[in-house]
């Protein structure tokens, strides 16, 4: 046992050798080389996850336009209220429940055109 | 050699360099942990599994690195914390003690087809597991994985003392019982 010790300075090998002869331990064939390869795909997904995390001025760019978008919507709406006599305003609700059941009958394959559209943009902005 | 290191974790922390320089801290450590971590959790499973998740923490971990130890006692502290993390998860899943579980590991490692059952290696192992689990651990990595005690202490979160009287005791304590064996043979 004590003539085999090794250092630093030893070879990786002998490390395999030392506890293979002294220990009784066994590797399957090319065990370093595979488990290497394994590592480093684990690690590449890795990689993606944190890729695609969003970053903190993302959500707050979000945020910004969610609020912008629902600001112009309510003064918009407070607008229509005040100038429209009331059969234009019906005139108008009639014609944004058309629109909206036009969007509910949209062909999927048109939304997995826009999702596609949509991963493309974030994507290529990362 | 200190810049050497500080160079290499530069590269590692590089989006440019990092998969290059990380592959190359595979060749240099992936064989040193993999023993390190065998003869903690004992069976090849055993340590395959916490060596793909030692490396991955690593890697996640290596922004947070802050240099106060060398590289080399960096890893092999992940490795381990993550050896003793697989070891508490088993503990629980088999609710035993830590003496009972490596046992239990013992007895698949004489099972498996990747142990060399020999008269002297199943001794050895069996002397071992005579050993205290810290003295077992220190024992191990002084003379196997040839760590120093400065480095044992601070992967152990022990006193540097108290790492050299637990590796002398463990020392004595194989020497004498190889030494009983060889006369009963």
């Amino acid at each position: 046992m004590e003539a085999k010790k090794i250092n630093n300075k030893n070879t990786v090998s002998e490390l395999t050798d030392l506890h293979k002869e002294d220990m009784g331990y066994q590797l399957p064939k090319d065990y370093f080389k595979k488990s290497k390869n394994e590592i480093l795909s684990q690690v590449k997904d890795q990689k993606k996850v944190i890729s695609i995390k969003p970053q903190k001025w993302m959500l707050f760019a979000a945020a910004s336009v969610v609020i912008l978008l629902s600001i112009s919507v309510f003064n918009y709406r407070s607008r229509v209220n005040n100038i429209l006599p009331s059969s234009e305003r019906i005139a108008m609700l009639d014609e944004e429940s058309e629109a909206l059941i036009t969007s509910l009958l949209i062909l999927e394959e048109e939304t997995d055109l826009i999702d596609e559209y949509i991963d493309h943009q974030i994507l290529e902005g990362l | 050699m200190k810049q050497k290191e500080t160079d290499f974790i530069s590269k590692l922390l590089s989006n440019r360099h990092r998969e290059r320089a990380f592959s190359q801290l595979l060749d240099q450590y992936q064989e040193r942990l993999y023993w390190h971590i065998r003869k903690l959790v004992v069976t090849h499973e055993n340590a395959d599994d916490v060596l793909q998740n030692t490396f991955i923490r690593i890697y996640k971990s290596l922004p947070n690195f802050k240099q106060n130890s060398s590289l080399h006692t960096w890893m092999y502290r992940i490795a381990y914390n993550e050896s003793l993390r697989f070891l508490e998860k088993n503990k629980k899943e088999l609710n035993s003690s830590v003496a009972e579980l490596h046992e239990k590991h013992l007895k698949d490692l004489f099972a498996s087809e990747y142990f060399n059952a020999n008269e002297v290696t199943t001794k050895l192992q069996k002397v071992l597991s005579l050993l205290s689990e810290k003295e077992r651990n220190i024992f191990q990595m002084k003379y196997y994985d040839d760590l120093k005690f400065r480095e044992i202490s601070e992967i152990l979160t022990l006193k540097e003392g108290t790492v050299k009287t637990l590796y002398y005791k463990a020392t004595k304590f194989v020497e004498t019982q190889i030494i009983q064996i060889q006369l009963v043979n």
